[in-house]
């Protein structure tokens, strides 16, 4: 008789989801599917709100991201007003998206990811946490802590807050960085670089012993996207989009702001998140991957000496493009130092002060569309408004959505590989299915616009569809 | 005698900002305070330098202002979203060695709706809690 396993809640990830594992007639995993609970209705409820008002409205999207809301929020705005930003207010908000950047993926691999990696997947659950990180070691669990610290000071210099900075505007910003804020920072730099640099030293020596799975967890060729600059670089606030097929190599440019051209979503009747793929090659083959992995598969170069100097050691060992999904973990840290080594060129730019900061501008497009990179990958929002910038329709197409294919391909990858005896499932198989999710730190209050907490259901299903195992978190 | 006062709460959530409120008002009358909307573990390190700490919360729950004397909680998970006065301290302990004493002070509301300002209910608890305050000895 087939049966059904399900996780629910997925726990160490941004919002709340579940994993149900089908079982055939004979009792092998046949699919997993990761299916995403939650609704919240951002493109609908927006409708009638002034442009002016969605940088602020979207950022509350999330409480981890909502500078990557606020930033491509602001740029649809641009886009509207028709403006060219002032230089420094360009800086600005490449460095609040920088320290974005880098916060965000400390949280993901020293708070969630990083018990795993340290203390193995089979470790016991009480243990596999930060706490039980810092019992095995507080020096590593102390700088990691203190790593998204940094990030979080430097988005509330910027902002005036470490959440929900009502900062980024249509046009520019609102307020530069003080001469103490940038010294602070300044001074924050190599502890932080030491930090990122001492957890990829540590990843990477963990790494062979997580062969099974770097192969199972979504590993297989396929589409990679995300920005590149004119020369093909590592970029993450504007350019043009690049993407990479990993099975010819070949990349294609694609112009952000016509998305609608190749871009389109599909909707399955089991899950809130949509799935997203490049129109041209259909549903799903032309589904794609985003985020660190992606961004570092896509570039010829990062453009920064000490993370090009990571990225190359990267490749020496994998390939020109990496295809496991177990190395989004490795492309976060190299993005973390990327993150870093670019925060201290800004900050040493004497432009950062210039004046002003903010173009202004009454309507005159009606549909603007800002693109830029969230930690988790790439982030669009696109406005249609009347005359008064009243929105009439708005669609934000999010980086985990755009993961959707992959996370769901992973899952079962790791149903098959790691569930050899659904009669008596292990807590080390639900944590790895758990974790092969956790790698792309997929951040489902965004991807829904959801209301999160963090639970996770495994649910066994026969072939009647009847639940016949069940575990709960 | 370092002392610091950590309101915590949304604003956005009527009665749940009553603790910023609290904390702005504290400020006022020389306490060392922060606003924030929840408690992370990048706290810890602010909090261990301090010799006491008293959190402030709204709740609600019907009942008296509430007042208590919080233990260090060490060893255990810390849930992402629900960050607690005894884990932080517990982590205060766990990363530096050494944790601040530590009370929490509930703050009764009775609407946390989708709005901003304190209902009149929350704004009482409010002038009591900084009456409570005024008159406490922390030792």
């Amino acid at each position: 008789m087939s049966r059904l396993i399900v996780i629910d809640p997925v726990t160490r990830i941004e919002g709340h989801a579940k994993i149900t594992v089908d079982l055939d007639e004979q009792g092998q995993v046949q699919r997993a599917r990761f299916h995403v609970a939650e609704f919240r209705g951002f493109e609908k409820f927006c409708q009638g709100r002034p442009v002016w008002e969605m940088p602020s409205l979207t950022g509350r999207i999330c409480g981890i991201c909502p500078v990557s809301h606020l930033l491509a929020s602001a740029k649809a705005g641009d886009a509207i007003l028709a403006v060219q930003i002032p230089p420094a207010a360009e800086k600005l908000r490449r460095l609040m998206n920088l320290a974005q950047i880098v916060q965000s993926h400390a949280l993901s691999f020293f708070h969630l990811s990083s018990p795993d990696l340290l203390l193995g997947m089979d470790s016991p659950p009480p243990q596999r946490n930060l706490v039980g990180l810092l019992a095995h070691d507080k020096e590593f669990a102390r700088g990691g802590i203190r790593l998204r610290q940094f990030g979080q000071m430097l988005i509330e210099a910027l902002g005036g807050k470490k959440i929900h900075p009502a900062w980024a505007v249509a046009g520019g910003v609102r307020a530069g960085l003080s001469q103490a804020d940038r010294e602070a920072a300044l001074a924050r730099l190599p502890e932080s670089m030491a930090v990122a640099e001492e957890g990829l030293k540590r990843f990477r020596e963990v790494l062979p012993s997580f062969q099974s799975e770097c192969d199972s967890f979504g590993d297989f060729p396929g589409l990679f996207l995300g920005l590149v600059d004119a020369q093909g670089n590592w970029e993450h606030y504007n350019g043009q989009l690049s993407l990479l097929d990993s099975r010819t190599g070949q990349s294609t440019a694609l112009d952000p702001s016509s998305y609608r051209d190749w871009l389109d979503e599909v909707i399955e009747d089991w899950n809130y998140l949509k799935f997203p793929y490049y129109q041209p090659l259909g549903y799903p083959e032309g589904c794609y991957r985003v985020g660190p992995l992606a961004r570092l598969n896509v570039c010829q170069r990062i453009g920064t000496p000490r993370a090009d100097a990571l990225l190359e050691e990267m490749r020496q060992r994998v390939g020109r493009i990496a295809t496991s999904s177990f190395l989004y973990h490795e492309a976060r840290l190299i993005e973390i130092v990327a993150g870093l080594e670019q925060i201290e060129r800004l900050l040493d730019d004497p432009q950062l002060d210039a004046t002003p900061l903010r173009a202004r501008a009454s309507i005159n497009r009606l549909r603007g569309v800002g693109c830029s990179e969230a930690p988790r990958g790439t982030l669009f929002h696109d406005y249609e408004v009347d005359e008064n910038g009243l929105i009439t329709r708005l669609n934000l197409v999010i980086a985990t959505g755009q993961n959707n294919a992959a996370m769901n391909r992973t899952v079962t990858e790791v149903a098959k590989r790691f569930l050899t005896d659904p009669e008596n499932i292990q807590e080390g198989v639900l944590n790895r299915l758990e974790a092969s999710i956790r790698a792309f730190d997929p951040c489902l209050s965004c991807s829904t616009h959801a209301y999160g907490k963090m639970p996770l259901l495994v649910q066994v299903r026969d072939a009647l569809g009847q639940v016949v195992g069940q575990v709960a978190r | 005698m370092k002392r610091l006062l950590i309101g915590y709460g949304n604003e956005l959530r009527g009665d749940d900002g009553a603790a910023w409120e609290l904390a702005r008002r504290a400020a006022l009358v020389g306490w060392k305070t922060l606003c924030v909307v929840q408690l992370t573990p990048e706290l810890a390190e602010t909090v261990s330098q301090f010799d006491q700490v008293v959190f402030v919360d709204a709740t609600h729950e019907p009942g008296p202002l509430g007042w208590q004397l919080i233990k260090p909680k060490a060893g255990q998970e810390w849930p992402i979203h629900s960050g607690e006065p005894g884990r932080l301290l517990g982590l205060c302990q766990s990363l530096y060695g050494k944790s601040p004493k530590g009370w929490i002070m509930t703050l009764p509301g009775e609407d946390f709706g989708y709005r901003l300002g304190l209902s009149e209910f929350s704004q009482a608890s409010v002038v009591e809690g900084l009456e409570r305050l005024r008159k406490v000895r922390l030792r």
